[in-house]
């Protein structure tokens, strides 16, 4: 049975696991829309369980400390610990890599969309869906970059993690 | 039977992407030809505000936008980023201000180089406070 239990050397981890995606994001900030965050939590989610919404959960804090507690913000404490539960809900299928590329693409494609209840609070619906409507080309990008990056580097993460993770 | 879940993961990716980029021809910004008449406002911290009548054959904001005002700026992966207008700069990495674009009174949902003129629109740009 799997412990619900976080110990020391576990809090340790996580906590690396969070600078590195914190780390990691901000390296590629300069990109647009390509992102490593969904490419990470998913592997998190596939090692570390439920315990991986405590890495979404710093990591959206820091996310506000540095670029201000905005409006984009209530968006992303929802999005990212969604990510984990679908990852949680599709590894009951044992996805291929492909798979998880084709997960992580349509998550991207998404992005948007998820981000649309909060903006139809903020701008109405017309106003939601015009804001839907002109990120559209920004989505697309975001549903390529997961699907490549995905596709590319979950293999030899996973293998990486896993070695690590024995190793400890 | 896992190869085919892979290949209707994969064709459900691309039909998603194919719907969107449909979405975005159908709704997204629609530029028109000819000429347009329109109104250019800029509204400063201080509450000044100043108005100008333009008759334009631009099709986005941006071009029109520069017969009147003096703009800085530069391209980015959303769009124009616009830093100053009639050299009044917001910086919002120093006191949290912006030049916000208005389309008949609504927040502007492009930036400025898609986003269309329209006849008889106004666009208001105004220096803002986070």
């Amino acid at each position: 049975m799997r412990s619900t239990k976080t110990s020391a050397r576990e809090l340790a981890l996580l906590a690396v696991c969070t600078a590195v995606l914190f780390g990691a994001k901000e390296a590629m900030a300069l990109l647009p829309n390509i992102e490593p965050v969904t490419l990470l939590l998913l592997l998190y989610t596939l090692f570390f369980g439920r315990k991986t919404f405590w890495i979404a959960a710093v990591f959206v804090l820091l996310e506000g400390l540095l670029y201000g507690f905005g409006t984009w913000w209530p968006m992303y404490v929802y999005i990212w610990p969604l990510w984990c539960v679908v990852v949680m809900l599709l590894r009951r299928l044992q996805p291929t890599p492909l798979l998880w590329a084709c997960a992580a693409g349509l998550y991207g494609l998404a992005f948007g969309a998820l981000c649309l209840p909060m903006h139809m609070i903020l701008m109405g619906a017309a106003g939601g869906f015009g804001w839907w409507v002109a990120g559209i080309p920004m989505d697309l990008l975001h549903g390529g970059g997961n699907f490549v990056m995905t596709l590319v580097l979950f293999q030899p993460l996973y293998r990486v993690m896993e070695r690590c993770l024995k190793r400890n | 039977m896992k190869n085919k879940k892979t290949w209707l993961a994969v064709g459900v990716v691309v039909l998603a992407a194919a719907l969107m980029l449909g979405a975005w021809f159908a709704f997204g910004p629609q530029a028109t030809a000819g000429e347009k008449d329109i109104v250019i406002a800029v509204k400063y911290a201080d509450g000044k505000t100043e108005r100008f009548e333009v008759s334009t054959d631009a099709e986005f904001l941006k071009e029109a936008a520069e017969e009147v005002l003096t703009l800085e700026g530069e391209p980015g992966p959303y769009g124009f980023t616009l830093y100053s207008v009639n050299g009044v700069t917001a910086d919002f990495s120093k006191d949290s201000t912006y030049w916000a674009v208005y389309v008949n009174g609504e927040y502007g949902q492009y930036g400025l180089d898609m986003q269309p003129v329209e006849d008889g629109s106004e666009y208001t740009f105004a220096h803002e406070k986070y």
